[in-house]
């Protein structure tokens, strides 16, 4: 009988604890992105209405508005207006847990200890922290992604039916996430392709790759039962399956860069830069180089190590190894190496596009970690780099609680990308503040005038009061109790102004201003109620 | 038709005459008691690089000082009048996030990031200990100026009290709405610039000068480059 790893499970409960509260703390303190508002926006939708239907040229798929459901039901949430930022930050920051969660899952059948490096880089990785609190399908994704992973290798270790299955699940969950499913899912075969290769004509080995037509049938089966139930939403919208097909020339056109798109062009050197090392204007500097270096480390041991494992290769009659576990670090190594090289490639690029190879980066730099403190043989070295290592995750912790707090909106962030400025706090308290003071409360009338299109998140920030209007053009009559417009088109409004207004400076995002006008009679009720000189100043 | 003739021994023309020029006289001498005016010279101000970046701001709005690319006209003060700001002690009301305090004063006014000093989100100040009182003439706030930047709630103060509780002048205050709680401002607020915000304290003489900041366009953290007090000492 073994005995039971007190210490081993003590430690994974600890890095469950941390990642925890770097994932949960406080989700509602950094403002909200245009994309999470947008997201949140459809989810409100659903959530009011029952109504989604699968948009081919924008947006991704619909397992991240479904998820929020049960979330938003059990906090007795009916419509936007009682949806808050919390709530909806729930789902990736459950999926974000359950990353770390994975990563001992996957790691652990090649080296136990290993598995708990990898589950801690997980856990305080800034990528992966900072993407865990937004409301984005990204996280979510990577999940699923991880999942594939764990149950395929599952699968082709013991080749039961349950595991095909659980990939079936992920596969179906993970096309119902993101269109990108199909550049993860072909960099896995062509790394199982070069495994199979590789113990071929390298390692002088065969690997017994006798495919079960049952199981693979049960498996696609669920997964396009799976992609079909969320892409025909819950089977309203019959056309969504096919729009999840023709979908790919639009993106297509995006990965080239064209139109809008090539707003997103970068360097193929950008995601490594972004991990290696960020520093811009004033600030802190970032970098997550520990997970590159000790990635790339494990890289390494995957391609050529002795890829030792706690289970016995298992061989067929023929003598040819059906248990793939002796080869699924190097099958991880190529996998993160193809996913790497293959997005860096895509001119189109934006920096949560990176977490989809930075996760299993984590998961190699757990075995790069597993290198250096288990494989040594002098004790004291293996300590030293113990603490070494630990000494640097812990600067990654404290890089990932910055860039969620302090530098949680600031574009010196990394991981900050056209993001809407912390002073958007200072727009809606302004508007809560005005609405209390206004004759009809929550009914007051804003009109927002930015012709670009460029207002998000407004619609989410302005979701209790019912009377918004987002033009596309001047209106007749376009004087409103508070008009929030851009310097572009101020000049042009102020002489269609009838009513007398304050106006004052607002920041949407950096660099982008937004002039706000309040009718002056509000101002002047809402200054008549502010106090005078008190003792709150610093 | 009479034909007046003017006469300067016209008793009522002299008398006129006498009046005119004894006020005019009067006019032009000072005051008992007022000194003469002291011999002014234009400061030189030493400017940093410009930072071209970001679209330049479009239209007029009435609570925003109007942006121009222009030179600054010539400001004077009276002759002797020094930087008296340079390496003297700086506190802020919050531990700074980035940079140290003595950054403010060291005469660095780039928007090179090493040139910053970072305090936290919030209502938050900075001052500066002049180590005496100075007759204060001009005092130059850059902020960062690196893209487009306006700066909330920013106010000026001056005082011989280090705790600013008593005899504070304000000298400058764009809070309108009373954020701060310190009394709403009447000034416009401003975009920065590599020319700095220009303040004409006038002589007001203090020992203390603080600015506050809640936060800008960009950021809700509060970030100041360089204070600049130009003054003479005071005769006190």
């Amino acid at each position: 009988m073994t005995k039971f790893p007190v210490f081993h499970v003590a430690t994974l409960a600890l890095i469950l604890l941390v990642a925890a509260v770097l994932r949960f703390y406080d989700l509602g303190y950094r403002p909200m992105h245009g994309d999470e508002a947008n997201q949140a926006m459809k989810t409100s939708v659903l959530l009011a209405k029952g109504e989604y239907a699968y948009d081919p040229f924008e947006h991704h798929g619909p397992t991240l508005y479904y998820l929020t459901l049960p979330i938003l039901w059990i906090a007795g949430a009916h419509n936007a207006a009682e949806m808050t930022e919390p709530m909806i930050r729930l789902v990736p920051a459950f999926f974000g847990l359950g990353l770390v969660l994975l990563s001992w899952l996957i790691v652990s059948p090649i080296d136990r200890r290993a598995g708990l490096w990898a589950a801690l880089l997980t856990a305080v990785s800034h990528g992966l922290v900072y993407y865990s609190r937004y409301y984005v399908q990204e996280i979510s994704f990577v999940f699923f992604a991880a999942g594939l992973l764990w149950c395929g290798h599952h699968y082709l270790s013991s080749r039961r039916i349950g595991w095909a299955l659980g990939a079936g699940l992920c596969l179906g969950l993970l096309h119902a996430t993101k269109e990108t499913s199909v550049l993860v899912v072909f960099a896995m075969v062509a790394a199982l392709a070069c495994v199979v290769a590789w113990e071929k004509f390298v390692a002088r080995r065969a690997i017994a790759l006798t495919l079960n037509w049952r199981h693979l049938g049960a498996g696609l089966g669920l997964a396009l039962a799976i992609s079909v139930l969320f892409f025909s939403s819950f089977f309203t919208h019959w056309r969504g399956p096919l729009d999840s097909l023709l979908t790919y020339t639009t993106y297509l056109n995006r990965a080239e860069g064209h139109g809008s798109s090539a707003l997103h062009d970068q360097p193929w050197y950008y995601y490594i830069s972004l991990l290696a090392w960020t520093y811009r204007e004033a600030g802190p500097k970032w970098s997550e180089g520990l997970i590159l270096g000790l990635g790339l480390i494990g890289v390494l041991w995957g391609l050529w190590g002795p890829n030792r494992t706690d289970q016995t290769d298992r061989t067929d009659r023929d003598g040819a190894i059906v248990d793939c576990g002796a080869a699924f670090p190097r099958f991880l190594a190529l996998y993160t190496l193809f996913l790497v090289v293959g997005f860096s490639l895509i001119p189109y690029k934006t920096p949560w596009n990176l977490l989809i190879f930075l996760h299993p980066l984590c998961l190699l730099a757990g075995l790069g970690a597993q290198c250096l403190t288990g494989l040594q043989r002098a004790v004291w070295v293996r300590f030293l780099f113990g603490v070494l290592i630990l000494a640097a995750t812990a600067q990654l912790a404290g890089q990932a609680w910055r860039g969620s707090f302090t530098y949680g909106a600031d574009v010196r962030n990394p991981y900050v990308y056209a993001h809407t400025s912390s002073a958007i706090r200072r727009l809606t308290e302004r508007v809560t503040d005005l609405a209390a003071v206004h004759p009809r409360g929550d009914q007051i009338h804003i009109n927002v005038f930015r012709f670009d299109g460029d207002y998000w998140p407004l619609p989410w920030y302005l979701r209790r009061y019912p009377n918004v209007g987002y033009w596309p053009n001047f209106p007749e009559s376009p004087d409103a109790d508070v008009i929030l417009t851009s310097p572009e088109i101020a000049g042009a409004l102020q002489p269609r102004l009838k009513d007398e207004y304050q106006v004052e400076m607002n920041g949407l995002r950096p660099g982008v201003l937004m002039p706000t006008f309040i009718r002056k009679e509000l101002w002047d009720a809402f200054m008549a109620k502010r106090s005078g000189p008190a003792e709150t100043a610093p | 038709m009479v034909n007046r003739e003017f006469r300067i021994t016209d008793g009522k023309t002299m008398w006129i005459a006498v009046l005119l020029f004894a006020s005019l006289w009067t006019a032009i001498q000072p005051v008992h008691g007022e000194e003469q005016l002291p011999e002014e010279a234009e400061l030189q101000f030493e400017l940093p690089e410009p930072f071209f970046g970001g679209t330049p701001l479009d239209g007029w709005f009435p609570n925003l000082e109007e942006f121009t690319y222009k030179e600054r006209p010539p400001f004077k003060a009276p002759v002797g009048t020094a930087i008296v700001s340079r390496q003297k002690p700086v506190s802020s009301s919050a531990s700074p996030l980035r940079g140290k305090l003595e950054q403010v004063v060291d005469g660095k006014k780039g928007y090179e990031p090493e040139n910053v000093l970072e305090l936290p989100e919030g209502l938050q100040w900075t001052q500066v200990d002049l180590q005496e009182e100075f007759e204060v003439y001009a005092i130059l706030l850059w902020h960062n100026f690196r893209g487009i930047h306006i700066y909330f709630d920013v106010i000026g103060q001056a005082s011989n009290d280090p705790e600013f509780k008593k005899d504070v002048t304000e000298f400058y205050n764009n809070d309108i709405d009373n954020t701060s709680h310190l009394g709403a401002g009447k000034d416009k607020e401003y975009l920065e610039r590599n020319y700095g915000r220009l303040f004409d304290l006038k002589g007001i003489k203090a020992r203390y000068i603080r600015f506050y900041g809640n936060g800008n366009t960009n950021t809700s953290t509060n970030q100041v480059v360089e204070i600049e007090v130009w003054g003479k000492k005071s005769d006190n």
